[in-house]
Protein backbone atom coordinates (compact mmCIF):
# COMPACT_ATOMS: atom_id res chain seq x y z
CA UNK A 1 0.00 0.00 0.00
CA UNK A 2 1.12 3.73 -0.68
CA UNK A 3 0.90 6.60 1.03
CA UNK A 4 1.52 5.02 4.43
CA UNK A 5 4.60 6.91 4.71
CA UNK A 6 3.67 10.69 6.31
CA UNK A 7 4.87 13.44 4.45
CA UNK A 8 7.17 15.81 5.92
CA UNK A 9 7.12 19.55 4.37
CA UNK A 10 10.83 21.19 4.52
CA UNK A 11 11.41 24.53 3.71
CA UNK A 12 14.68 24.63 2.39
CA UNK A 13 17.33 27.37 3.18
CA UNK A 14 20.93 27.57 2.05
CA UNK A 15 22.06 28.87 5.40
CA UNK A 16 20.04 26.23 7.47
CA UNK A 17 20.81 22.45 7.93
CA UNK A 18 22.67 20.79 5.22
CA UNK A 19 19.94 18.78 2.78
CA UNK A 20 21.99 15.62 2.81
CA UNK A 21 22.07 15.61 6.85
CA UNK A 22 18.09 16.38 6.86
CA UNK A 23 17.12 13.95 4.09
CA UNK A 24 19.12 11.29 6.25
CA UNK A 25 17.34 11.37 9.12
CA UNK A 26 13.99 11.72 7.07
CA UNK A 27 14.67 8.59 5.35
CA UNK A 28 13.43 6.47 7.96
CA UNK A 29 10.03 7.91 9.20
CA UNK A 30 8.96 10.02 6.47
CA UNK A 31 8.79 11.21 2.74
CA UNK A 32 9.85 14.87 1.94
CA UNK A 33 8.62 17.68 -0.03
CA UNK A 34 11.00 19.79 -0.20
CA UNK A 35 9.93 24.11 -0.62
CA UNK A 36 11.95 25.61 -2.55
CA UNK A 37 12.16 28.90 -4.08
CA UNK A 38 14.45 28.59 -7.20
CA UNK A 39 15.09 32.05 -7.56
CA UNK A 40 16.10 32.64 -4.56
CA UNK A 41 19.10 29.80 -4.47
CA UNK A 42 22.66 30.42 -4.10
CA UNK A 43 23.47 27.17 -5.90
CA UNK A 44 21.03 26.31 -8.48
CA UNK A 45 22.34 23.08 -8.64
CA UNK A 46 20.96 22.58 -5.21
CA UNK A 47 17.18 21.62 -6.96
CA UNK A 48 18.79 18.75 -8.75
CA UNK A 49 19.87 17.25 -5.53
CA UNK A 50 16.51 17.82 -3.58
CA UNK A 51 15.05 16.08 -6.17
CA UNK A 52 16.91 13.10 -5.68
CA UNK A 53 15.74 12.92 -2.23
CA UNK A 54 11.92 13.86 -2.49
CA UNK A 55 9.33 15.98 -3.86
CA UNK A 56 10.19 19.51 -4.79
CA UNK A 57 7.84 21.90 -5.22
CA UNK A 58 9.30 25.50 -6.35
CA UNK A 59 7.46 28.14 -5.65
CA UNK A 60 8.87 30.65 -7.10
CA UNK A 61 6.91 33.73 -8.27
CA UNK A 62 4.01 31.76 -6.66
CA UNK A 63 1.86 33.85 -3.53
CA UNK A 64 1.74 32.00 -0.43
CA UNK A 65 -2.38 30.72 -1.52
CA UNK A 66 -1.17 29.67 -4.41
CA UNK A 67 1.85 27.43 -2.30
CA UNK A 68 -0.33 26.41 -0.05
CA UNK A 69 -2.12 25.13 -1.96
CA UNK A 70 0.55 23.27 -4.40
CA UNK A 71 1.84 21.96 -1.08
CA UNK A 72 -1.56 20.66 0.11
CA UNK A 73 -2.54 18.51 -2.82
CA UNK A 74 0.67 16.60 -1.81
CA UNK A 75 -0.61 15.74 1.66
CA UNK A 76 1.92 17.17 4.29
CA UNK A 77 1.25 15.94 7.53
CA UNK A 78 3.76 18.46 9.09
CA UNK A 79 5.93 20.87 8.42
CA UNK A 80 9.48 21.72 9.03
CA UNK A 81 11.45 24.93 9.45
CA UNK A 82 15.11 25.41 10.25
CA UNK A 83 16.47 28.50 9.69
CA UNK A 84 15.20 32.20 10.55
CA UNK A 85 14.56 33.73 7.05
CA UNK A 86 11.81 30.61 5.90
CA UNK A 87 10.36 31.11 9.57
CA UNK A 88 7.69 33.47 7.97
CA UNK A 89 6.93 31.51 5.42
CA UNK A 90 6.52 28.47 6.76
CA UNK A 91 3.85 30.14 9.17
CA UNK A 92 2.40 31.10 6.20
CA UNK A 93 1.96 27.69 4.55
CA UNK A 94 1.22 25.87 8.28
CA UNK A 95 -1.52 28.08 8.86
CA UNK A 96 -3.17 27.96 5.22
CA UNK A 97 -2.86 24.28 5.81
CA UNK A 98 -4.28 23.73 9.58
CA UNK A 99 -0.28 22.72 10.01
CA UNK A 100 1.29 22.84 13.55
CA UNK A 101 3.91 25.72 13.59
CA UNK A 102 4.33 29.08 14.98
CA UNK A 103 1.43 31.50 13.35
CA UNK A 104 2.33 34.99 11.50
CA UNK A 105 2.18 37.03 14.85
CA UNK A 106 4.88 34.67 16.68
CA UNK A 107 7.05 34.43 13.91
CA UNK A 108 6.98 38.19 13.85
CA UNK A 109 7.59 38.44 17.63
CA UNK A 110 10.45 35.28 16.69
CA UNK A 111 12.35 37.32 14.04
CA UNK A 112 12.39 40.85 15.27
CA UNK A 113 14.32 41.37 17.97
CA UNK A 114 12.44 45.21 19.05
CA UNK A 115 9.21 43.50 18.79
CA UNK A 116 10.06 40.60 20.74
CA UNK A 117 11.42 42.60 23.28
CA UNK A 118 8.85 44.47 23.91
CA UNK A 119 6.52 40.73 24.31
CA UNK A 120 8.99 40.00 27.06
CA UNK A 121 8.42 43.35 28.74
CA UNK A 122 4.75 43.32 28.57
CA UNK A 123 5.08 39.70 30.17
CA UNK A 124 6.91 41.03 32.98
CA UNK A 125 10.61 39.88 31.63
CA UNK A 126 13.20 42.03 32.85
CA UNK A 127 14.45 43.54 29.69
CA UNK A 128 17.48 46.13 29.10
CA UNK A 129 16.50 49.45 27.62
CA UNK A 130 16.12 49.48 23.85
CA UNK A 131 15.88 51.77 20.73
CA UNK A 132 15.60 51.01 17.32
CA UNK A 133 18.03 52.91 14.66
CA UNK A 134 16.12 53.33 11.54
CA UNK A 135 17.77 51.73 8.41
CA UNK A 136 20.30 54.34 7.10
CA UNK A 137 20.59 56.10 10.20
CA UNK A 138 23.78 58.97 10.22
CA UNK A 139 25.30 60.05 13.54
CA UNK A 140 22.43 63.17 14.42
CA UNK A 141 19.68 60.33 14.05
CA UNK A 142 21.08 57.83 16.10
CA UNK A 143 21.98 60.67 18.47
CA UNK A 144 18.34 61.26 18.52
CA UNK A 145 17.22 57.76 19.03
CA UNK A 146 19.25 56.68 21.58
CA UNK A 147 18.90 60.12 23.70
CA UNK A 148 17.60 57.81 26.28
CA UNK A 149 20.07 55.21 26.31
CA UNK A 150 22.80 54.48 28.47
CA UNK A 151 26.07 53.53 27.63
CA UNK A 152 27.60 50.47 27.28
CA UNK A 153 25.37 49.18 24.58
CA UNK A 154 25.68 46.74 21.92
CA UNK A 155 24.10 47.30 18.42
CA UNK A 156 23.07 44.82 16.00
CA UNK A 157 20.69 44.66 12.97
CA UNK A 158 16.88 43.74 14.27
CA UNK A 159 16.63 41.02 11.96
CA UNK A 160 20.25 39.35 12.38
CA UNK A 161 21.46 35.79 13.18
CA UNK A 162 24.70 34.96 14.23
CA UNK A 163 25.99 37.71 15.47
CA UNK A 164 26.56 39.04 11.96
CA UNK A 165 27.27 43.17 12.43
CA UNK A 166 26.94 42.61 16.46
CA UNK A 167 29.28 45.23 17.77
CA UNK A 168 30.05 46.62 21.51
CA UNK A 169 29.24 50.18 21.96
CA UNK A 170 31.54 52.14 24.46
CA UNK A 171 29.95 54.89 23.99
CA UNK A 172 28.20 57.19 21.16
CA UNK A 173 31.70 57.63 19.52
CA UNK A 174 31.86 54.05 18.59
CA UNK A 175 28.42 54.02 17.07
CA UNK A 176 29.55 57.19 14.78
CA UNK A 177 32.45 55.32 13.96
CA UNK A 178 30.29 52.18 12.78
CA UNK A 179 27.72 53.97 10.72
CA UNK A 180 30.73 55.42 9.23
CA UNK A 181 31.64 52.04 7.72
CA UNK A 182 30.17 49.82 5.74
CA UNK A 183 27.97 46.78 7.19
CA UNK A 184 29.86 43.27 5.77
CA UNK A 185 27.01 42.99 3.31
CA UNK A 186 27.40 46.27 1.22
CA UNK A 187 25.54 48.90 1.05
CA UNK A 188 23.77 50.94 4.04
CA UNK A 189 22.65 49.78 7.08
CA UNK A 190 19.96 47.88 7.95
CA UNK A 191 17.59 48.56 10.50
CA UNK A 192 19.31 48.31 13.75
CA UNK A 193 18.50 47.84 17.36
CA UNK A 194 20.59 49.30 20.23
CA UNK A 195 20.48 48.01 24.02
CA UNK A 196 22.03 48.25 27.18
CA UNK A 197 24.58 46.17 27.59
CA UNK A 198 23.88 43.32 30.33
CA UNK A 199 26.65 42.87 32.39
CA UNK A 200 27.76 39.14 33.23
CA UNK A 201 27.97 37.45 36.67
CA UNK A 202 31.47 36.78 37.64
CA UNK A 203 32.14 33.27 35.84
CA UNK A 204 33.12 30.58 38.31
CA UNK A 205 35.54 28.82 35.47
CA UNK A 206 36.84 31.33 32.72
CA UNK A 207 37.02 29.01 30.29
CA UNK A 208 33.20 29.25 30.04
CA UNK A 209 31.16 32.40 28.89
CA UNK A 210 28.59 34.10 31.02
CA UNK A 211 26.16 33.04 28.88
CA UNK A 212 23.91 29.62 27.45
CA UNK A 213 21.11 28.54 25.79
CA UNK A 214 18.02 26.46 26.41
CA UNK A 215 16.67 23.97 24.32
CA UNK A 216 12.91 23.72 23.94
CA UNK A 217 10.19 21.71 22.48
CA UNK A 218 6.97 23.02 22.43
CA UNK A 219 3.76 20.60 21.76
CA UNK A 220 0.10 22.93 22.11
CA UNK A 221 2.16 25.71 24.17
CA UNK A 222 3.94 22.78 26.49
CA UNK A 223 6.75 23.72 26.91
CA UNK A 224 9.80 20.94 27.44
CA UNK A 225 13.31 21.70 28.06
CA UNK A 226 15.59 18.78 26.20
CA UNK A 227 18.97 20.54 27.59
CA UNK A 228 21.33 23.56 28.42
CA UNK A 229 23.76 24.01 26.01
CA UNK A 230 27.04 26.03 27.35
CA UNK A 231 29.60 28.78 25.53
CA UNK A 232 33.01 29.67 25.28
CA UNK A 233 33.83 32.90 25.75
CA UNK A 234 33.50 34.74 22.48
CA UNK A 235 35.56 35.96 20.42
CA UNK A 236 35.76 39.78 20.02
CA UNK A 237 33.37 41.51 20.22
CA UNK A 238 30.32 38.76 19.93
CA UNK A 239 31.70 36.25 17.93
CA UNK A 240 30.76 32.57 19.55
CA UNK A 241 32.93 29.76 19.37
CA UNK A 242 30.29 27.11 19.42
CA UNK A 243 28.34 25.35 22.02
CA UNK A 244 28.64 22.12 24.13
CA UNK A 245 26.43 20.34 26.17
CA UNK A 246 25.33 20.35 28.78
CA UNK A 247 26.39 23.82 30.22
CA UNK A 248 28.97 24.27 33.34
CA UNK A 249 25.85 25.41 35.27
CA UNK A 250 25.88 25.19 39.09
CA UNK A 251 22.83 22.24 39.75
CA UNK A 252 21.26 24.96 41.82
CA UNK A 253 21.45 27.30 39.28
CA UNK A 254 19.19 25.44 36.37
CA UNK A 255 15.84 26.18 38.06
CA UNK A 256 16.01 29.55 37.22
CA UNK A 257 17.29 29.23 33.99
CA UNK A 258 14.51 26.58 32.71
CA UNK A 259 11.87 29.01 34.02
CA UNK A 260 13.33 32.18 32.70
CA UNK A 261 13.47 30.58 29.01
CA UNK A 262 9.99 28.64 30.03
CA UNK A 263 8.44 32.44 30.81
CA UNK A 264 10.12 33.84 27.27
CA UNK A 265 8.93 31.30 25.24
CA UNK A 266 5.30 31.63 26.35
CA UNK A 267 5.55 35.37 26.22
CA UNK A 268 6.58 35.34 22.94
CA UNK A 269 4.08 33.18 21.93
CA UNK A 270 5.43 30.00 21.28
CA UNK A 271 3.25 27.07 20.78
CA UNK A 272 4.99 24.55 18.34
CA UNK A 273 8.04 23.54 17.30
CA UNK A 274 11.90 23.76 18.93
CA UNK A 275 13.05 26.94 20.30
CA UNK A 276 16.71 28.11 21.31
CA UNK A 277 16.67 30.71 24.26
CA UNK A 278 19.64 32.37 24.71
CA UNK A 279 20.12 33.51 28.41
CA UNK A 280 23.01 35.64 30.04
CA UNK A 281 24.03 35.02 33.69
CA UNK A 282 23.87 38.44 35.95
CA UNK A 283 24.39 39.00 38.87
CA UNK A 284 20.36 39.81 39.40
CA UNK A 285 19.87 36.43 38.00
CA UNK A 286 19.44 34.90 34.60
CA UNK A 287 18.61 37.44 31.84
CA UNK A 288 16.58 36.75 28.42
CA UNK A 289 18.87 37.60 25.70
CA UNK A 290 16.44 36.11 22.37
CA UNK A 291 14.28 33.25 22.08
CA UNK A 292 14.92 31.86 18.65
CA UNK A 293 12.18 29.81 17.16
CA UNK A 294 13.96 27.09 15.93
CA UNK A 295 16.61 24.33 16.67
CA UNK A 296 20.01 26.19 17.05
CA UNK A 297 22.85 25.94 14.93
CA UNK A 298 25.07 23.19 16.29
CA UNK A 299 22.29 21.90 19.06
CA UNK A 300 21.73 18.48 17.13
CA UNK A 301 25.12 17.63 16.86
CA UNK A 302 25.96 18.37 20.43
CA UNK A 303 22.86 17.63 22.46
CA UNK A 304 22.36 14.51 20.56
CA UNK A 305 26.22 13.79 21.67
CA UNK A 306 25.56 14.57 24.96
CA UNK A 307 22.26 12.70 25.21
CA UNK A 308 22.03 10.15 22.91
CA UNK A 309 18.84 11.78 21.71
CA UNK A 310 17.92 11.76 17.87
CA UNK A 311 17.45 15.74 18.04
CA UNK A 312 16.94 16.02 14.41
CA UNK A 313 14.19 13.33 14.04
CA UNK A 314 12.83 13.95 17.32
CA UNK A 315 12.38 17.43 15.54
CA UNK A 316 10.46 15.77 12.44
CA UNK A 317 8.46 13.53 14.72
CA UNK A 318 7.34 16.60 16.72
CA UNK A 319 6.53 18.31 13.52
CA UNK A 320 4.74 15.21 12.16
CA UNK A 321 2.55 15.39 15.30
CA UNK A 322 4.76 12.79 17.85
CA UNK A 323 4.43 13.59 21.75
CA UNK A 324 7.43 14.35 23.24
CA UNK A 325 9.78 11.66 24.64
CA UNK A 326 10.29 13.19 27.99
CA UNK A 327 9.51 15.68 30.30
CA UNK A 328 12.62 17.55 31.11
CA UNK A 329 16.60 18.08 30.61
CA UNK A 330 17.20 14.53 29.12
CA UNK A 331 20.00 13.04 31.22
CA UNK A 332 23.75 13.77 29.77
CA UNK A 333 26.29 10.82 29.83
CA UNK A 334 29.42 12.98 28.39
CA UNK A 335 30.06 16.65 27.18
CA UNK A 336 28.83 16.93 23.63
CA UNK A 337 30.54 19.74 21.56
CA UNK A 338 31.26 21.87 18.32
CA UNK A 339 33.98 24.04 18.85
CA UNK A 340 34.97 26.77 16.11
CA UNK A 341 37.99 28.77 15.75
CA UNK A 342 37.66 32.52 14.83
CA UNK A 343 40.30 34.70 13.11
CA UNK A 344 41.50 38.02 14.79
CA UNK A 345 39.45 40.87 14.58
CA UNK A 346 42.54 42.73 12.54
CA UNK A 347 42.78 40.00 9.80
CA UNK A 348 41.50 40.18 6.38
CA UNK A 349 43.02 36.87 4.93
CA UNK A 350 43.79 33.06 5.89
CA UNK A 351 47.56 32.08 4.69
CA UNK A 352 48.14 28.98 5.76
CA UNK A 353 46.44 26.67 8.42
CA UNK A 354 48.60 24.15 10.45
CA UNK A 355 48.19 21.21 12.82
CA UNK A 356 44.30 19.80 11.76
CA UNK A 357 45.86 16.78 11.30
CA UNK A 358 47.11 16.83 15.18
CA UNK A 359 43.80 17.77 16.45
CA UNK A 360 41.88 15.34 14.26
CA UNK A 361 43.89 12.86 16.78
CA UNK A 362 42.83 14.48 20.07
CA UNK A 363 40.29 11.69 22.09
CA UNK A 364 36.82 12.16 21.08
CA UNK A 365 37.33 14.04 18.20
CA UNK A 366 34.99 12.78 15.63
CA UNK A 367 35.41 15.48 12.99
CA UNK A 368 37.65 18.42 11.39
CA UNK A 369 36.29 20.80 9.32
CA UNK A 370 37.91 23.31 7.18
CA UNK A 371 36.11 25.97 6.45
CA UNK A 372 38.13 29.02 5.35
CA UNK A 373 40.79 27.71 3.21
CA UNK A 374 44.18 29.52 2.80
CA UNK A 375 43.91 32.56 0.45
CA UNK A 376 40.01 33.00 1.74
CA UNK A 377 39.04 36.31 2.85
CA UNK A 378 38.07 36.59 6.39
CA UNK A 379 35.68 39.18 7.76
CA UNK A 380 34.89 39.57 11.96
CA UNK A 381 32.08 41.14 10.95
CA UNK A 382 29.92 38.38 9.28
CA UNK A 383 29.82 37.41 12.96
CA UNK A 384 30.10 33.65 14.26
CA UNK A 385 29.88 31.87 11.04
CA UNK A 386 32.99 33.37 9.85
CA UNK A 387 34.71 30.90 11.33
CA UNK A 388 37.96 29.17 10.24
CA UNK A 389 37.53 25.09 11.09
CA UNK A 390 35.35 23.36 13.73
CA UNK A 391 35.62 20.45 15.81
CA UNK A 392 32.74 17.93 15.99
CA UNK A 393 33.23 15.49 19.03
CA UNK A 394 32.80 14.69 22.74
CA UNK A 395 34.58 14.84 25.91
CA UNK A 396 34.25 13.21 29.23
CA UNK A 397 33.60 15.92 30.91
CA UNK A 398 34.27 19.65 30.92
CA UNK A 399 37.57 19.05 32.11
CA UNK A 400 37.90 16.85 28.84
CA UNK A 401 36.31 19.69 26.98
CA UNK A 402 38.86 22.00 28.33
CA UNK A 403 41.49 20.21 27.38
CA UNK A 404 40.23 19.84 23.76
CA UNK A 405 39.99 24.13 23.63
CA UNK A 406 44.05 23.76 24.86
CA UNK A 407 44.81 21.32 21.77
CA UNK A 408 42.86 23.64 19.60
CA UNK A 409 44.90 26.55 20.65
CA UNK A 410 48.74 25.05 20.98
CA UNK A 411 48.59 22.35 17.96
CA UNK A 412 46.43 24.43 15.81
CA UNK A 413 48.34 27.59 14.12
CA UNK A 414 46.59 29.73 11.48
CA UNK A 415 48.86 32.36 9.91
CA UNK A 416 46.72 35.75 8.63
CA UNK A 417 47.42 38.39 6.30
CA UNK B 1 38.94 6.69 -12.32
CA UNK B 2 40.75 8.13 -9.93
CA UNK B 3 42.09 10.92 -12.86
CA UNK B 4 38.52 11.84 -12.95
CA UNK B 5 37.53 11.69 -9.32
CA UNK B 6 40.57 14.20 -8.44
CA UNK B 7 39.87 16.25 -12.08
CA UNK B 8 36.25 16.86 -10.39
CA UNK B 9 37.39 17.84 -7.52
CA UNK B 10 39.90 19.88 -8.63
CA UNK B 11 37.24 21.70 -10.53
CA UNK B 12 34.79 21.93 -8.04
CA UNK B 13 35.65 21.04 -4.69
CA UNK B 14 37.10 24.24 -3.97
CA UNK B 15 40.20 22.25 -1.85
CA UNK B 16 43.37 23.73 -0.35
CA UNK B 17 45.93 22.79 -2.16
CA UNK B 18 46.38 20.39 -5.23
CA UNK B 19 44.50 16.92 -5.88
CA UNK B 20 47.57 15.72 -7.47
CA UNK B 21 48.68 15.65 -3.60
CA UNK B 22 45.62 14.35 -2.30
CA UNK B 23 46.09 11.12 0.34
CA UNK B 24 43.52 8.14 -1.26
CA UNK B 25 42.31 8.64 2.54
CA UNK B 26 42.92 12.79 3.11
CA UNK B 27 39.98 13.71 4.79
CA UNK B 28 38.60 16.74 2.23
CA UNK B 29 36.18 17.96 4.83
CA UNK B 30 39.39 18.95 6.74
CA UNK B 31 40.61 20.44 3.39
CA UNK B 32 37.96 22.53 3.09
CA UNK B 33 35.31 20.84 1.02
CA UNK B 34 31.73 22.60 1.87
CA UNK B 35 28.30 21.66 2.13
CA UNK B 36 27.35 23.71 -1.42
CA UNK B 37 30.90 22.10 -2.86
CA UNK B 38 30.27 18.27 -2.18
CA UNK B 39 26.90 19.07 -3.91
CA UNK B 40 28.57 20.14 -7.32
CA UNK B 41 31.18 17.18 -6.99
CA UNK B 42 28.22 14.84 -6.21
CA UNK B 43 26.36 16.15 -9.16
CA UNK B 44 29.80 16.21 -11.11
CA UNK B 45 30.75 12.83 -10.88
CA UNK B 46 27.03 12.02 -11.57
CA UNK B 47 27.97 13.40 -15.45
CA UNK B 48 31.46 12.56 -15.44
CA UNK B 49 30.52 8.71 -15.10
CA UNK B 50 27.20 8.61 -16.24
CA UNK B 51 25.84 7.44 -12.59
CA UNK B 52 22.97 8.33 -10.38
CA UNK B 53 23.78 8.31 -6.53
CA UNK B 54 21.05 6.32 -4.82
CA UNK B 55 19.10 8.37 -2.41
CA UNK B 56 20.98 6.13 0.44
CA UNK B 57 23.97 7.47 -0.38
CA UNK B 58 23.36 10.96 -0.21
CA UNK B 59 25.43 11.43 2.82
CA UNK B 60 28.67 13.56 3.66
CA UNK B 61 30.98 10.20 4.39
CA UNK B 62 30.00 9.43 0.90
CA UNK B 63 32.34 11.63 -0.57
CA UNK B 64 34.40 12.12 2.79
CA UNK B 65 37.78 10.96 0.71
CA UNK B 66 39.19 9.72 -2.92
CA UNK B 67 38.68 6.41 -1.67
CA UNK B 68 35.54 6.86 -0.19
CA UNK B 69 34.05 8.22 -3.46
CA UNK B 70 36.39 5.13 -5.80
CA UNK B 71 34.08 3.25 -3.64
CA UNK B 72 30.98 4.79 -4.53
CA UNK B 73 30.95 5.63 -7.62
CA UNK B 74 31.90 1.40 -8.40
CA UNK B 75 29.61 0.81 -6.64
CA UNK B 76 26.84 2.95 -8.56
CA UNK B 77 28.61 1.32 -11.55
CA UNK B 78 28.41 -2.03 -11.07
CA UNK B 79 24.36 -1.66 -10.06
CA UNK B 80 23.56 0.22 -12.44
Amino acid sequence: MTGARPVLAIVHDDSGIVPMVLAATARERCDVVWIVDAADLEQPATVRLLRKMGTVLDIAGMTHDAAAEALGALGPGGIFVHADATLALGAALAGRLGLAFHDEDTVARLTDKPAQRAALRRAGLPVPRWAVLPAGAGAAEADAALADLEFPAVVKPTAGAASRDTVYLEGRADLHALLAQEPSRGGIWPAMVVEEYLAGAPRPDPAFADYLSVESVVVDGRVVHAGLSGRFPPAEPFRELGLFVPAALPPDAVGGVLDAAGRAIAAVGVRFGFCHTEIKLTAAGPRVIEVNGRLGGAVPEALGRATGLDVLGLAMDVALGAPVPFDGPVPTTRVGYFATAAAPRWARRVERVDGLDALSEFPGVESVELKRRPGDEVDWRQGSLGYVYSVLGTAPDHEGLKALKRSMAEDVVITYA
Amino acid sequence: MDETIRSVLAEHGGLAGETTDLGDDDDLYRLGLSSHATVNVMLALEDAFSIEFPDEMMRKSTFQSVAAIRAAVTEVMGEQ
